[in-house]
């Protein structure tokens, strides 16, 4: 099938706040590589008081946010956007949630306090904040794909997420903590819905995480993703440069003069 | 004391740049050093996200230039151990500091502590961007970590920055008479849309306009409503006003509110400084700078210096290491900008728009001292940088680089970023060491800028203050 005539529309969920670590470099990610391909695509920033209609769109990107503009947003969301993305999950659109977006898909977040927040419950996980004792998760993170490919970010939660009985994770922690530095899980695969905390941020220096979103929201619009390569040489030098620093540890970075 | 001095000179007799490790073991033997110390010293802190180095530099000068004796720690020592070492380094053998004036870089997580034990006369909030987010979380923290600084010395004036929003808000809880704002005037704000910064997350058509570039601040930090702006300078700074509470910007004490113009040489502004204008010839360039200058002019009556007086010093005080410091490496006309967080990138590129170098050197390192978390260069508009600058043809106003040399830990995701940003990776090469940049510098007498984070700066600058006889930084 010929990539020309084929075109993707692209929902960034609050951009203004949503948009923590370099979020924006998986939004470019997206762009470049469908722009790359000869692939039309149009991005629609949906804010605070936007009304969301998300059978508009072919992918929708949710980025993380700080605590303070996270708890913000809760009551929009709850009013003019959960119940479409709800639907457009059950539809097969493809969502990429990263981090606090990635927390947003699943049932419920648990503060410190106790108090439970109710979330999209798109994915059967639930995440409760780590105790004022215990430390955020923060570090680079490497982990595998079901088809071995590895993936390399830098993570920073304080949450931990238990994904339910049978839920399938995006990958298997190498290094770092991952969902919750116990279970060795990574993520969420649910559908077309992709959660991770790999920031870094993710999609540009791991083409193959990019390239499955993209191939997912392309399939279910065309039947088939149909993507032709592309000259990844230097995405592959900094994916395979953070993974083998990741593996290093800090004092190798140390030393470099 | 004795024995921090001794440490001091066995660093340095060792080769070793002494900036905190003598503080560290005086204060080892002595807690108490810091408060024993403030006695007698009138003591400035500076703190905040970006321009710390030059604020703190600007300041120290103009009490220099008004002809107090001033101690500070310029080598960017900025923690309680650093500030420490910076009175032991200016003991005499009574143990007593001999400046009348200390003005101390002081690292957020610090500015209680050194508060606390100095009771400083003032303490200068520079501004908060976002930097550094694997230490501190979130931007709204550092806020609350400031005000916790602020609140422990009640009897300093607080400098703070009329622009930005998060700054202004730790005026509220202080004695009206115990603050001092200063600030930019619309004459310096961004026209709508013009470049970086401009977050309107709109429905443009496919391409980078629509992905907007992170700002702090645009909430309020009152009651978390969005703010709004009669306008920005850059970033979150401006004129905001929040249409949920009513908290709003004040007009500051020390206002830029006219430029007259600025060359490779410097700036000249006219400043209203509490109603009187004053011409203010400044040897920096760039807004950024601007504000950094109005701090240091607003923390002038706070330390007994005339406005006239503290005008004329900012006059003679010139670019601090590394801070858009230049020199020449052999042949080559070399420039330094320190950038550790997208706003510092942007304002570099700013001034990269404006002054074309055909080769920029980017150094990007995720050492202890950087922060580990590198993905923030992402959120610097590169796109933008790119797509004003041409070959000469179509309408970009700046010549393109024509090398692009980076290094660092982590060079290949620098790299990555140039791809994404859409420079010509042709002329990108990946360089193994400070060594190989040196000699990259120096294999062409064609001017280059470098563009480095914290370690990378300092570490490549001191290569080259060796092998090019630059001098001891600072």
């Amino acid at each position: 099938m010929s990539a020309l005539g084929r075109h993707i529309r692209i929902c960034h969920l609050y951009p203004e706040l949503l948009n923590l670590y370099g979020d924006r470099g998986n939004m470019l990610c997206l762009v470049r590589r469908l722009e790359w391909r000869g692939i039309g695509c149009e991005v629609v920033g949906v804010g605070r008081g936007d009304t969301l209609h998300a059978a508009d769109f072919d992918l929708i990107f949710i980025g993380g946010g700080q605590d303070a503009e996270q708890a913000a947003l809760m009551e929009d969301l709850r009013k003019s956007k959960a119940d479409e993305l709800r639907a457009a999950a059950a539809d097969g659109c493809a969502i990429l949630g990263i981090c606090g977006g990635y927390q947003l898909l699943g049932h419920s977040y648990e503060t410190a306090s106790g108090e439970r927040l109710e979330y999209l419950g798109i994915c059967d996980f639930t995440t409760v904040a780590a105790p004022e004792h215990e430390k955020r998760l923060i570090g680079n993170l490497v982990f595998e794909l079901p088809d071995g490919t590895r993936v390399v970010g830098f993570e920073n939660h304080g949450g931990r997420t238990r994904l339910g009985e049978g839920v399938r994770p995006l990958g298997r922690v190498i290094h770092g903590f991952g969902n919750n530095g116990e279970d060795g899980t990574e993520g969420v695969r649910y559908r077309n819905v992709f959660g991770t905390y790999a920031h870094g941020p993710a999609l540009p220096k791991n083409p193959a995480l990019a390239d499955a979103v993209l191939g997912a929201a392309l399939t279910r619009k065309y039947g088939v993703a149909d993507l032709p390569s592309l000259d990844d040489t230097w995405e592959t030098l900094a994916h395979d440069a953070a993974v083998a620093e990741a593996l290093a540890g800090p004092r190798k970075r140390d030393l470099w003069m | 004391m004795l024995a921090g001095k001794a440490a001091a000179g066995l660093l340095r007799a060792l080769g070793r740049h002494a900036t905190t490790m003598p503080g560290a073991v005086a204060l080892k033997i002595c807690p108490s050093l810091l408060r024993d110390l403030s006695g007698e010293t009138c003591v400035v802190l500076v703190t905040g996200t970006n321009g710390n180095t030059t604020t703190t530099h600007l300041i120290a000068g103009m009490c220099d230039g008004a002809g107090h004796s001033v101690l500070t720690n310029s080598g960017g020592a900025n923690m309680t151990a650093g500030l420490a070492a910076a009175f032991v380094a200016d003991c005499g053998r009574g143990g007593k500091p001999r400046a009348k004036v200390a003005v101390l870089e002081c690292d957020e997580a610090y500015v209680r502590t050194a508060a606390k034990a100095l009771q400083p006369r003032a303490i200068v909030v520079t501004n908060l961007f976002r930097d550094q987010l694997d230490r501190w979380g979130e931007v709204s923290h550092i806020r609350d970590v400031l005000q916790v600084g602020l609140d422990a010395a009640p009897q300093a004036v607080a400098v703070l920055n009329a622009d930005d929003s998060l700054v202004a808000s730790m005026a509220e809880s202080r004695d009206g008479a115990l603050v001092r704002l200063f600030g930019l005037g619309e004459a310096f704000a961004e026209k709508d849309g013009e470049r970086a910064g401009d977050n309107s997350a709109g429905t443009d058509a496919a391409g980078t306009d629509a992905v907007p570039v992170p700002l702090e601040g645009i909430t309020c930090p009152r009651c978390g409503s969005a703010l709004e702006f009669a306008w920005r300078t850059y970033g979150h700074l401006g004129r905001f006003v929040c249409p949920g509470c009513g908290f709003t910007w004040v007009q500051p004490q020390v206002q830029a509110i006219e430029m007259r113009g600025e060359d490779d040489h410097g700036t000249a502004v006219t400043v209203a400084v509490d109603g009187n204008l004053r011409e203010l010839h400044l040897a920096l360039q760039g807004t950024f700078n601007l504000y950094n200058a109005m701090a240091a002019l607003a923390c002038a009556p706070a330390l007994g210096i005339p406005d006239d007086l503290a005008v004329s010093a900012l006059a003679g005080v010139t670019s601090s290491f590394g801070r858009m410091e230049t020199f020449a490496c052999g042949e080559t006309p070399v420039r330094i900008i320190l950038v550790k967080n997208p706003v510092g990138l942007d304002r570099a590129l700013a001034f990269l728009g404006t002054a074309a170098y055909p080769r920029l050197f980017f150094g990007l390192n995720d050492k202890t001292g950087d922060g580990t978390d590198i993905s923030w260069i992402w959120d610097a508009n590169l796109e933008g940088f790119f797509a004003e600058t041409g070959d000469g043809n179509g309408d970009a106003t700046t010549a393109k680089p024509q090398v692009m040399g980076v290094f660092g830990t982590r060079a290949e995701d620098m790299a990555l970023r140039l791809k994404y940003a859409g420079a010509d990776m042709g002329r990108v090469v990946v360089l193994e060491g400070y060594p190989q940049v040196a000699d990259a510098i120096t294999a062409d007498p064609s001017p280059v800028c470098i563009l480095a984070n914290y370690t990378a700066m300092y570490d490549l600058r001191s290569l080259l203050g060796q092998r090019f006889g630059l001098g001891d930084m600072a």
